[in-house]
């Protein structure tokens, strides 16, 4: 049975050591040996650790051999099969769970074979140092974060989600994926070893992911912190090693240079667009520059987007990307795209001038499309919805909350005349008395209108027995921290008269708050669909513009509506939120984004990806572990029955199930069969309604339980487990399996079907959808492990035939100790008459159940897992 | 600011004998006075703009930093300042 070795490296700082092995003994470590390499400390560690005999194993090294080669001395003595995990001696485990839920994230794709976690600073009040990072062949700087900033801790990138590299301060290497890319190269003393070695792996198709469900906590370079210019010469060193391997191959990974013409500052939606944006365009093989369309003290609060502001790019580079129409004329580019919105029904005929210098317009909606059109634009324009960032807007975000517990509107303020925060504030102070338990939250945004707002607000008449409103006047923000004030409101107002582009409002539905806004502009249709929409007239804004005055008595009616059903509301608001954000995802947008840059013709084509890893590809045999995976009804028991007769064993008779409906056997372990029905409980749900997700908990008490029964099984190679319920729970317990092998046995829908409606008076619309269900879980779950496929047909029709096909193809993967079938023997075991229940006539399948059905028939499943939805390389979760 | 704001202001530092940071320093003095401002007045304030306190002179250098971002508060303080001001 598979374990996992955690290797702790140490060299002195005995204390540090100490605190580590102490959190670490304290956590879960189910399944799991930790390893201490003395890399030769000459302090108290070795009489330390002398103490820690029985709880951990030590391996003593002669001297100190470095971060490498002290690592990798560490990997040879870890127990053969296990996974391994390196760790530094200045972690300190502050998550109990951590290694199930590293384990989940190694797990969760075949490709995955590198994991590393979200790690904080010492600071008391959490800065994050890691999420994963990248490195730029400009300054050869390994980044930690993918902003390059240290950040408060807003619970940041919780999924999980794949990167370029990963600090080996924390690293899960997953057996599978160490066996292809070796140990870390010894050309590295210390330092860029992480790196390299994820971009390595990257070579073989082996991605390197952050599990966004840990977060430990981490001191930075406890062993060496003594060491001074030590340090110093080992870094750069390293550097210039790792430049010499790395930087040519990433110039070449580049498809061209693309110059982004917008502002960091002013305006504030031109300037998010390019935080959003530049970072991810970099990532997808663009190499970004950024030059500010009007003089402005840069702000980038991004590393990338401060690199790609100092970079020179050719005088026309490939493509240009102009954000905001002060930009548009300014595109330098082979390509000219622009991105543009607006406040008004019709774009400014200086906007409309500068449109025609591009080749392309990309705006965010239809009302943004309409006003260039109106204006006379006939550039190309295409919407390009603009998407929320997942990584940071979603109801998880830590705030304050109201010490009172009073429901809080929170609304910004940036433009007088745009904004309206002044009819905000009327309507708010008419719609409540002040002593209810509700306010408004208005923050006044610095910039060059703060002074006016202010004003206006201060003329309003004083109202000290109507609703009650609190500025937060003064303040300005990192950008990490927006979704925080939308996490600390209720709700959100987003009334304006202006219908431009608001990254708050569909950040405040990610984030799962109630939305208000105006049913005008780029926000109408967000307000109609997912919140309170607000009536508003047409308004001559003068010089030919026209926005939209929002209605006061309706906005008085949103907000009590609002406020009296607020449970509902923003129970509704929570429910949808993920779902929401899936829908709008950033990411998305960026490869769009890519696209319409990409058209021009101007770009290289994207270098081709390597196939993806998979563990079958690995040159070893199976180690016989074997699990019959099959939907109820499905024949499992009758194929595990067969595999038993081959000399794979099930278990003894006693530990197995028998029932009226097969009193032959099921070959189902009766504790198996106990944990898995556990499982699904502990989640919520059972067979018949299988739980969409299911807490961390209830995964650890399920592996625990299975690895009871694998303990009793594992001197008796090969051996096998069977359950349905397998279908939807074998993902989770891959941690544990050594090299297995899955014989997956399928049905026929329809037969499924009858045979369930007939046992167990399931209605067969929730037959066919159970049978996809369990059918999609299975394939994805031994995706990229050896499989056989036996349709249950076979079973009945040609049972020698194939036992035989089974004993070969076991025998192909490495499987020893089977033995061919004997006729006689499979013939007293296989009775057609046990066939469950005839066939009715045939319903139409529906197009995903067809589809995996005509992929199952055609044997094209085994290829990938057909029905399944294509997986995006960016991000997980 | 514009391109052209920037040089109208670099013009009118010139003419006053004065650095465009100490202009704005100015300025910004004067912009939070109510009404309109005396000659009187406006001449004060443009004279200590020309011998800036070690205050002034330290906003004048925060003016002339390329990095803004140290300037940004906490959202956490900031709702806690607001919810402070019970009232």
């Amino acid at each position: 049975m598979r374990g996992t070795t955690l290797i702790v490296l140490a060299w002195n700082q005995w204390p540090l050591t100490r605190r580590c092995l102490d959190s670490l003994l304290a956590s879960e470590l189910d399944f799991a040996e930790v390893l201490v390499v003395d890399n030769g400390s000459e302090d108290e560690t070795p009489d330390g650790l002398a103490a820690y005999a029985g709880r951990v194993r030590t391996l003593r090294l002669p001297r100190n051999l470095g971060f490498v080669r002290g690592m990798n001395a560490g990997l040879a003595a870890a127990r053969a099969d296990d996974d391994v995990v390196l760790l530094n001696n200045d972690l300190v485990f502050t998550q109990a769970d951590w290694l199930g839920r590293l384990r989940d994230a190694a797990y969760a794709d075949p490709a995955t074979g590198i994991v590393g976690c979200r790690l904080l600073g010492p600071e008391a009040e959490g800065r994050v140092y890691h999420v994963g990072g990248y490195i730029e062949p400009d300054d050869l700087h390994g980044q930690q974060t993918e902003s390059a900033h240290v950040e408060r801790e807003v619970a940041q990138y919780p999924r999980r989600r794949r990167v370029q590299a990963i600090a080996f301060a924390l690293a899960y290497l997953r057996r599978d994926a160490l066996a292809r890319i070796g140990g870390l190269d010894e050309a590295f003393h210390s330092y860029f070893e992480d790196t390299d070695c994820c971009l390595r792996a990257a070579d073989l198709g082996i991605a390197s992911v952050v599990a966004g469900a840990v977060t430990l906590r981490h001191d930075q370079h406890g062993s060496t912190q003594d060491d001074g210019g030590f340090r110093a010469r080992l870094f750069a060193d390293s550097r210039a090693a790792f430049a010499a391997r790395w930087r040519e191959r990433l110039c070449a990974d580049y498809r061209g240079d693309v110059l982004w013409h917008g502002a960091t500052r002013f305006p504030s939606g031109a300037a998010e667009l390019a935080r959003l944006f530049v970072r991810r365009l970099d990532v997808r093989g663009l190499r970004m520059g950024f030059a500010a369309a009007t003089r402005e003290c840069g702000d980038a609060q991004d590393g990338r987007l401060d690199l790609a502001a100092r970079r020179r790019l050719p005088a026309v580079p490939a493509a240009a990307l102009a954000c905001g129409e002060e930009a548009f004329a300014q595109a330098r580019g082979r390509w000219r795209v622009g991105l543009g919105f607006g406040d008004w029904e019709s774009a400014s005929p200086g906007a409309a001038r500068a449109a025609r210098s591009l080749d392309l317009l990309l705006v965010p909606d239809a009302f943004q499309r309409e006003a260039f059109e109106r204006a006379g634009v006939r550039t190309p324009i295409e919407v390009l919805p603009l998407g929320v960032d997942r990584d940071y807007c979603h109801p998880e975000v830590p705030a304050p909350r109201q010490p009172h517990g009073r429901f809080v509107f929170l609304a910004l303020a940036e433009d007088l005349a745009r904004d309206a925060p002044d009819l905000l504030v009327e309507a708010f102070r008419a719609a409540f008395r002040a002593d209810q338990p509700v306010e408004l939250l208005l923050q006044i945004l610095p910039g060059r209108d703060a002074l006016a707002i202010r004003a206006a607000l201060a003329a309003l008449p004083h109202a000290p027995d109507r609703g009650r409103v609190r500025l937060i006047d003064g303040w300005g923000f990192p950008w990490h921290q927006r979704a925080q004030l939308l996490a600390a409101a209720d709700a959100y107002v987003g009334v304006r008269r202006g219908g431009g582009w608001d990254p708050r409002a569909a950040e405040a539905l990610a984030c799962g708050r109630i939305l208000l806004a105006t049913e005008f502009g780029s926000q109408a249709a967000l307000a109609r669909e997912h919140g309170l929409a607000v009536a508003a007239a047409p308004l001559d804004a003068g010089r030919g513009r026209r926005w939209a005055e929002p209605d006061r008595d309706s906005l008085v009616a949103r907000l009590r509506e609002a406020f009296e059903r607020r449970e509902v509301l923003l129970a509704a608001a929570r429910a949808g939120a993920d779902g929401f954000a899936r829908d709008h995802d950033v990411e998305s947008s960026a490869d769009r984004l890519v696209e319409a840059l990409a058209r021009g013709g101007t770009l290289s084509p994207p270098r081709p990806a390597p196939p993806a890893h998979r563990p079958a590809h690995v040159a070893r045999p199976a180690s016989g572990q074997i699990l019959v995976l099959g939907m109820h009804r499905s024949g499992t028991s009758s194929v595990a029955g067969l595999l038993a007769r081959l000399g794979v064993y099930a278990g003894e008779a006693q530990d197995l199930l028998i029932g009226p409906d097969n009193p032959k056997g099921h070959y189902e372990l009766a504790r198996l069969h106990g944990a898995c029905l556990r499982r699904l409980e502990a989640a919520g749900g059972d067979w018949k309604h299988p739980p969409a997700h299911a807490p961390g908990a209830a995964i650890d008490a399920f592996r625990r339980d299975v690895a009871e029964v694998l303990r009793t099984l594992e001197p008796r190679r090969p051996w096998l487990i069977k359950e349905p319920r397998l279908c939807l729970l074998a993902r989770e317990l891959l941690p544990l399996l050594t090299r297995p092998v899955f014989v997956h046995v399928v049905r026929d829908p329809h037969a499924v079907a009858d045979s369930l409606a007939a046992r167990n008076g399931v209605t067969r619309d929730h037959a066919l959808a159970l049978w996809r269900q369990y059918t999609q879980a299975a394939f994805e779950a031994s995706r990229g492990w050896p499989r056989v496929l036996v349709d249950y047909a076979e079973v009945l029709a040609e049972p020698l035939a194939l036992a035989q096909r089974l004993h070969e193809a076991l025998s192909g993967f490495g499987v020893e100790g089977l033995h061919p079938p004997d006729a006689a023997e499979l013939r007293a075991w296989i009775d057609p008459a046990l066939a469950h229940a005839s066939a009715s006539p045939r319903l139409a399948l529906d197009a995903q159940t067809q589809a995996l059905w005509d992929a199952i028939r055609g044997g094209r499943i085994l290829d990938e897992a057909a029905g399944a939805p294509p997986r995006r390389a960016a991000t997980g979760g | 600011m514009s391109e052209f704001d920037t040089t109208r202001l670099d013009a009118l530092a010139r003419r006053l004998g004065l650095a465009p940071g100490q202009l704005a320093l100015a300025a910004a003095r004067l912009a939070r006075e109510r009404g309109a401002v005396e000659p009187r007045r406006r001449r004060d304030v443009l004279a200590e703009a020309a011998r800036p306190s070690a205050a002034a002179e330290g906003a004048a250098a925060l003016l002339r930093t390329p990095v803004a971002s140290f300037a940004l508060g906490d959202v956490d303080r900031a709702l806690a300042a607001a919810w402070r001001a019970e009232g």
